[in-house]
């Protein structure tokens, strides 16, 4: 027999969200001042892959309630390029938690990942690299929420292909939920959410 | 027994009462039927460990208390896999 007794909902705490800095959608300045200081250069080495993927409609978003620690960008950023090194695609998962001010947001502490089935034109987990990605949960001490992804596009410009919007509405629909998608030969990093059935861009903010 | 199952996507739980023989496989259906979601689209932890379906709550060695959580497996980039790789 198997019989559900209740659900403990999560809840939210209230805290004010950190002194970071936005990135809005179309800012550039930030990630290259970023490539810079983490020393992401040799862009000769990174191959551009075509892509004639049709884009999805995205619209755009102002209001800033996805915000990222410093060391988890990093992470991500450095992950992508040494993955576009090998002409390949790059994966994590967003750990974070959801609190609450004036209004509702995310907070992403830390990124984990593990060995990728990975090519320039697609990404997954390894089916054997699940222990791997839960030795990285299990160290967690805090009682995470995943807040979504991060992929990268080697060269084909940040997106949310076809294939990005059925994971995200698959896994990752709630208005807290977000998709980082990273293209490091074009230096762009973008944050997507599907809000009522359409793809949203939204400005993410990083802090220390 | 009572175990809870976690939906790492929001940090809820869901607190069970499950016996020796039930399948890992019955646990996350009822779960997944509660939260409306696919079962098997998710991959199962406890601990550092995989849950296998198939296996029973006693195989797995689960006892009173344990947390096993709903881990989403994403997929990204520009097509299917088998048109890819």
């Amino acid at each position: 027999m198997v019989k559900i007794n209740k659900e403990k909902i999560k809840k939210w705490e209230a805290e004010p969200p950190p002194a970071a800095r936005v990135c809005p959608p179309g800012e550039k300045s930030f990630l290259q001042e970023k490539y810079s200081q983490l020393g992401l250069k040799n862009f000769e080495k990174l191959k551009a892959v075509p892509s004639n993927e049709k884009k999805v409609e995205t619209e755009v978003s102002n209001e800033v309630d996805f915000y990222i620690r410093e060391i988890a960008f990093d992470k991500m950023l450095k992950h992508c390029y040494d993955m576009a090194l090998e002409g390949n695609e790059a994966m994590g998962l967003l750990v974070g938690d959801v609190k609450q001010w004036k209004s509702v947001y995310s907070i992403v502490y830390d990124v984990a990942t593990a060995s990728l089935d990975s090519s320039p034109f697609y990404v997954r987990f390894s089916r054997d690299a699940f222990e791997e990605l839960f030795d990285k949960l299990d160290d967690i001490e805090y009682d995470y929420i995943i807040l979504g992804w991060y992929h990268s596009h080697v060269g084909y410009t940040s997106f949310m292909s076809g294939i990005d919007i059925q994971t995200q509405m698959k896994y990752f629909s709630q208005p807290f939920h977000a998709a980082i998608v990273i293209d490091p030969i074009n230096i762009e990093a973008k944050a997507f959410r599907i809000l009522n059935k359409k793809c949203i861009e939204v400005p993410y903010a990083v802090f220390k | 027994m009572k175990i809870s199952v976690k939906d790492a996507e929001t940090g809820n739980r869901i607190s069970m009462e499950v016996d020796d023989d039930n399948t890992i496989e019955e646990i996350i259906e009822e779960a997944a039927n509660y939260w409306r979601k696919n079962p098997g689209a998710y991959v199962i932890r406890f601990g550092k460990k995989i849950l296998q379906a198939e296996n029973t709550v006693k195989e797995a060695r689960l006892q009173e208390e344990d947390v096993i959580e709903l881990i989403p497996d994403p997929e990204g980039g520009k097509c299917f896999q088998k048109i890819c790789l």
